[in-house]
């Protein structure tokens, strides 16, 4: 072992571990804790293969420390050495463990007896935490200073800090010239004093007489003993006088006190202590930053500390710590208001960080944690997308699409209902096909609005391509009785899917208008609808039925009774659906039709017939005084 | 290989015990009683009832111990007391007792002192006056103690010597360059700050660090160091006062190390806002008038405003800022800045304010009509507790000073002018500190030894010296810091 620098390390030959046994183990424990430590930076601290490496590395230093007090190993930039023998070398600087520990400094590093599986645990945990850190926060031993292991000892000797700060003050030195500078003796780089010893042993010094008066010299044998030592225990403070002090001048007023802490003010203590502790430094930063706010005066100066402020938000956010970036806009409104008119450039300068503290970075910053595995605090993040308002919607609807759990879905869900319902366009355009599960919720959301201002938003679904969704959106418009259901249910007739077109078409609403019935009838006039389903024919012709307009009596008449010269499935069909149509029609008349066509034509649409004027009398008995 | 490293001691594990808190209270209860045994073996003979009371006392306590643990191992490991290998934290109420037995150890060359399972109250009451029993004048005292022990027959009872501990070669001076360093950073920092570069805050980190390690290892010496006033560059030497004094403080209080690194820096950049303030404020005889006290009394939020524009903020501790706002705030929430809001001042603002003011006071400045002696500004300082200091933190400030704080100058009953040293470790003997003489008794000046006032004539009993009076060494042209310095080239020599 070479020589080592530090003055307070252990000497002597228990150190002098020139002992080939000794420089082994330490050989294979050291090659240990380097696997370790690798396994440690690729795997959760958790895994099977980490925990058998730290149980492996425990096992060695117990079999170790059954022999010895203590591991004292070297430390050189790429090597450690023990018993003056290099026992691990690595020289890819990148992942180097010596390197890692030589480069802030450590000269020594001594592992004791008692040290355990949870010590040695933390110790790695430190390692691989302080090694994952970027630039100058990388400080092994800063780190390991402040983790104070009881069984792992560290040295790194002062020379490392004070090259440090030299080298700094180099860098800085040829531009100083706005602070006078140091004295030369305290700017000697050798950061010595010489003191001039002579002059303690040369010249007398007379006491000033006032001084002089404070006390009688010369006490036989120099000696006191009246004096009392300390203040008595419980005796109110007085002060401590010489008994023959001429003025009745304390000695000391210090030593009138009490010199130690009552139980009671031991406690309060540690309370203090213990609150210092539980300061939330997020919450702290921001009222003093606020409280330096109100205290400049500077435009430009508020300007810096409200761009601090911003970056601050934007870190809260970037770190997931949603509360701090609510607190932080909090903050900068309060401030707003506190300043009012009165101070209306720190009020500008307010509005201008508050605008960017809710505008597009914080949603990108949002965005950017989302996109990470980092854990969410769910309840902060929708408090916080309530202060953002409506513009962090289709960030709610892409987490609610994306998320499994039924109660965070619950809550996104609650969130966008709440924000949607003032602006029920915004809200319908967050569904689509690719969040099936939301555009779902929000069919429902908004068919509950009052009023028609929900429903009307449903029309967006004629565009989507999901059959779920727009069969939902139909059900949804069935159920709702105004004329706005019935005009986006006229549009999904048209829609690509037969199904959707009968499920529409059966949902519809009977109308008044005239238009729009013979409008449909023109449709249903057309050869092109005769070449729709039977289904179909019968959904539209029945909805004409419920009409129970003339012109629909009229034309589901003259369909029934229409002939063609040779036999047509496409004319059966239509008279079919015309059977169809009259019975939803169901009034005397169009019984009437129905009976004739029992005796005419086609033993379909004999069939059919009777089979609705059967329903029809079931529905309404002849005695009833209903219209059959 | 030593022996030491050899043997074999299969040592049972303390870490079973599943509540740290229980084994940290029952090792601070060992430890009181040993040290009440040990203090009470010093002045009295074993059949003492008061002796016997309290050996019982503590015999019952190690029973209790080693009922759960095979042996109640006490050791010292660098700054650290263990037991059985687990650390006994410090805290205010315990600092004193951990502190004195640390002492006794050390000054007996002993690195553990081991209960085993199987001791005896008899072997208690025996070992008590052997380990009390102190002979300065003789060699070593391990090695007497260790022949008492085999003499009278003690074998649950075992003692480890400390390994040779070279005394640093010399660590006054390596304390002194710590301190001269702190003051070229803080320059340095200062300098970067008004250039708008960042601070190297972790360089700061590492200093606070190294300040830590010292004022564990050499207390006294750095108490000595702050009485180094350059008048110069007042606002530099002064922030390395404060902090030095701060992180004694904030140890004695029972912060733990992340947090006295933390107040450390605090202390570090309390006065940063004085860079916006003109010199010729700073520096002026007479009164400042209105405006210029104005301009004076916006430092604080200056210096916290400069803190929180720092690029490297996120790394500075918060605390850092509340220390530069609110050092001046008093304990009744007077003072400057107002605040508009917050109605609390922070813990470190609170010991920064006692510090900050006494070194202040302590100061000899061109507006400052009178200079306290250290012993002084503790007095007017207790004056003011409640209304311009948190009265606890006083209080425990004016114990870590002690009544007549290291680096006053004190007049003895033997008419020789001294200069207080270093505390007694006892707090009993507050006013009985260590005293380096500077004069004879005629008054001639002398490179003289430090005494120690708890000293006593062995014929008459009677202490040889006790301090008559603190002197304000400014009266005297004494520069008191002279005397600390002296140390680092003495030992060179």
């Amino acid at each position: 072992m070479s020589q080592l620098p530090n003055s307070q390390l252990p000497d002597g030959e228990d150190i002098l571990l020139a002992d080939k046994q000794v420089a082994a183990k330490a050989k294979d424990i050291l090659h240990c804790m380097g696997n370790a430590v690798s396994a440690m930076k690729i795997f959760p601290s958790d895994h099977a293969t980490v925990r058998n490496f730290v149980d492996t590395l425990t096992q060695k230093f117990e079999d170790y420390f059954r022999t010895y007090q203590r591991l004292q190993v070297g430390v050189e930039e790429y090597s450690f050495t023990c018993a003056g023998q290099v026992v691990y070398t690595d020289e890819m600087t990148i992942k180097s463990l010596p390197f890692f520990f030589f480069k802030d400094g450590t000269q020594t590093l001594i592992f004791f007896r008692g040290l355990d599986r949870r010590e040695i645990q933390a110790f790695l945990e430190l390692i691989k935490t302080v090694a994952q850190k970027p630039g100058a926060d990388n400080d092994i031993v800063a780190a390991l200073w402040e983790s104070d292991f009881s069984n792992i000892h560290y040295h790194a000797p002062d020379e490392f800090v004070e090259n440090r700060i030299l080298s700094e003050k180099k860098e800085t030195q040829a531009d100083e010239r706005d602070l006078p500078e140091l004295p030369s003796d305290l700017a000697h780089e050798t950061l010595e004093v010489k003191v001039d010893l002579a002059k303690f042993s040369e010249g007398r010094i007379e006491l000033k007489p006032e001084d002089l008066g404070k006390f009688r010299w010369g006490l036989p044998d120099g000696t006191d003993p009246e004096v009392p030592e300390t203040p008595r225990e419980g005796a109110a403070p007085q002060p401590v006088t010489t008994p023959d002090a001429s003025s009745g001048t304390a000695i000391s007023p210090a030593a009138s006190l009490d010199p130690n802490l009552s139980e009671r003010e031991l406690e309060q203590l540690e309370t203090m202590i213990r609150i210092n502790r539980q300061i939330q430094p997020e919450e702290e930063f921001l009222d003093l930053t606020a409280e330096v706010l109100c205290l400049e005066e500077d435009p430009s100066i508020c300007a810096a500390s409200l761009d601090v402020l911003v970056d601050f938000h934007l870190g809260q956010i970037a770190q997931g710590n949603f509360s701090a970036a609510m607190a932080a806009i909090r903050k900068a409104s309060e401030l707003k208001s506190h300043f009012g008119a009165e101070a209306k450039l720190k009020t500008e300068l307010l509005d201008f960080a508050l605008n960017k503290m809710t505008g597009p970075r914080t949603m990108e910053a949002i965005v950017s944690l989302l996109g990470t595995s980092a854990p969410v605090n769910w309840a902060a993040l929708l408090d916080f997308f309530r202060i953002l308002g409506p513009q962090t919607l289709p960030t709610a609807a892409g987490l609610y699409e994306s998320r499994s759990d039924p109660d965070i879905r619950s809550r996104i869900l609650a969130f966008i209902e709440e924000t949607g319902s003032h602006n029920p366009a915004l809200l319908a355009s967050l569904a689509n096909d690719a969040r099936p599960a939301l555009s779902l919720e929000i069919i429902g959301i908004l068919t509950r609005m009052p009023g028609d201002k929900g429903i009307l938003q449903l029309s967006s679904f004629l565009m989507l391509k999901d059959r779920t969704l727009k069969l939902e959106v139909i059900h949804a418009l069935g159920r709702s009785p105004g004329e706005a259901a019935n005009r986006i249910l006229m549009g999904f007739l048209n829609d690509p899917d037969e199904d959707l077109r009968i499920q529409a078409a059966m949902k519809l609403n009977p109308i008044e208008e005239r238009s729009r019935i013979v409008h449909i009838i023109q449709e249903a006039s057309s050869p092109s609808f005769r070449k729709k389903s039977l289904k179909e024919k019968q959904a539209i012709l029945t909805f004409l039925g419920r009409t129970r307009s003339e012109e629909a009596l009229a034309f589901l008449v003259a369909t029934l009774k229409k002939r063609t010269l040779l036999p047509s499935r496409r004319n059966l069909e239509m008279r079919l659906a015309a059977v169809a149509g009259l019975e939803s029609l169901g009034t005397g008349e169009a019984a009437e039709a129905l009976e004739e066509a029992t005796r005419g034509r086609g033993r379909k649409v004999r069939e059919a017939a009777s089979g609705a004027l059967a329903r029809l009398h079931v529905a309404n008995p002849p005695d009833s005084k209903g219209e059959t | 290989m030593t022996d030491q490293d050899k043997e074999i001691v299969p040592q049972g594990r303390t870490t079973e015990m599943d509540d740290l808190k229980v084994f940290t209270r029952s090792a601070v209860q060992l430890l009181t009683r040993f040290y009440i045994v040990e203090k009470i073996a010093k002045i009295h003979d074993p059949k003492n009832d008061a002796f016997q009371e309290q050996g019982r006392l503590l015999f019952d306590s190690l029973q209790g111990f080693l009922e759960k643990e095979e042996e109640a191992a006490f050791r010292i490991r660098h700054r650290s007391f263990l037991l059985n290998g687990i650390r006994v934290k410090s805290t205010i109420g315990n600092y004193s007792i951990i502190k004195s037995v640390m002492e006794e150890f050390r000054s007996r060359e002993i690195e553990a002192l081991t209960f085993k399972k199987g001791l005896t109250l008899e072997e208690l009451y025996r070992f008590a006056p052997m380990f009390a029993r102190r002979d300065k004048k003789q060699g070593s005292t391990y090695a007497r103690l260790q022949a008492d022990l085999d003499g009278a027959d003690i074998t649950h009872i075992i003692l480890e010597k400390a390994s040779a501990l070279k005394t640093p070669a010399n660590l006054d001076r390596s304390t002194a360059r710590m301190f001269f360093l702190s003051i070229v950073h803080l320059k340095d920092s200062f300098n970067r700050n008004q250039r708008n570069e960042g601070i190297k805050i972790h360089t700061t980190r590492r200093l606070m660090q190294s300040i830590y390690n010292h004022i564990v290892d050499n207390e006294a010496f750095i108490h000595g160091l702050t009485n180094i006033k350059n008048h110069d560059e007042y606002t530099l030497n002064h922030s390395v006062n404060v902090c030095l004094l701060a992180t004694a403080l904030g140890r004695r209080l029972g912060l733990n190390r992340g947090e006295l690194v933390d107040l450390g820096i605090a202390a570090f950049f309390h006065d940063l806002g004085k860079l916006e303030t003109p010199l010729e404020i700073l520096n002026k005889p007479d009164k400042l008038d209105d405006k210029e006290r104005e301009i004076m009394e916006q430092h604080p939020f200056k210096g916290a405003e400069k803190l929180v524009l720092l690029k490297e903020a996120r790394r500075l501790p918060l605390r850092a800022i509340h220390v530069a706002m609110e050092h001046h705030i008093k304990e009744d929430l007077t003072g400057y800045p107002k605040y508009y809001k917050k109605e609390d001042v922070n813990l470190f603002s609170k010991i920064v304010k006692v510090v900050d003011f006494f070194d202040a006071i302590t100061t000899k400045r061109v507006y400052r009509k009178k200079v306290y002696t250290r012993a002084e500004a503790l007095a007017l300082m207790l004056e003011q507790s409640g209304t311009e200091f948190n009265p606890l933190i006083l209080k425990a400030f004016v114990n870590l000073m002690g009544a007549f704080p290291i680096g006053s100058l004190v007049a003895l009953s033997s008419a020789e002018l001294g200069i207080v040293f270093d505390l007694n470790p006892d707090p009993k003997l507050l006013l009985r500190p260590f005293v380096k003489l500077i004069t004879d008794k005629e008054g001639n000046k002398i490179d003289g030894e430090v005494v120690d006032l708890a000293e006593k004539d062995p014929k008459t009993g009677r202490f040889l010296r006790t301090i008559g009076t603190a002197l304000n060494p400014y009266d005297y042209g004494i520069e008191v810091s002279d005397y600390f310095l002296a140390r680092t080239q003495a030992a060179e020599v």
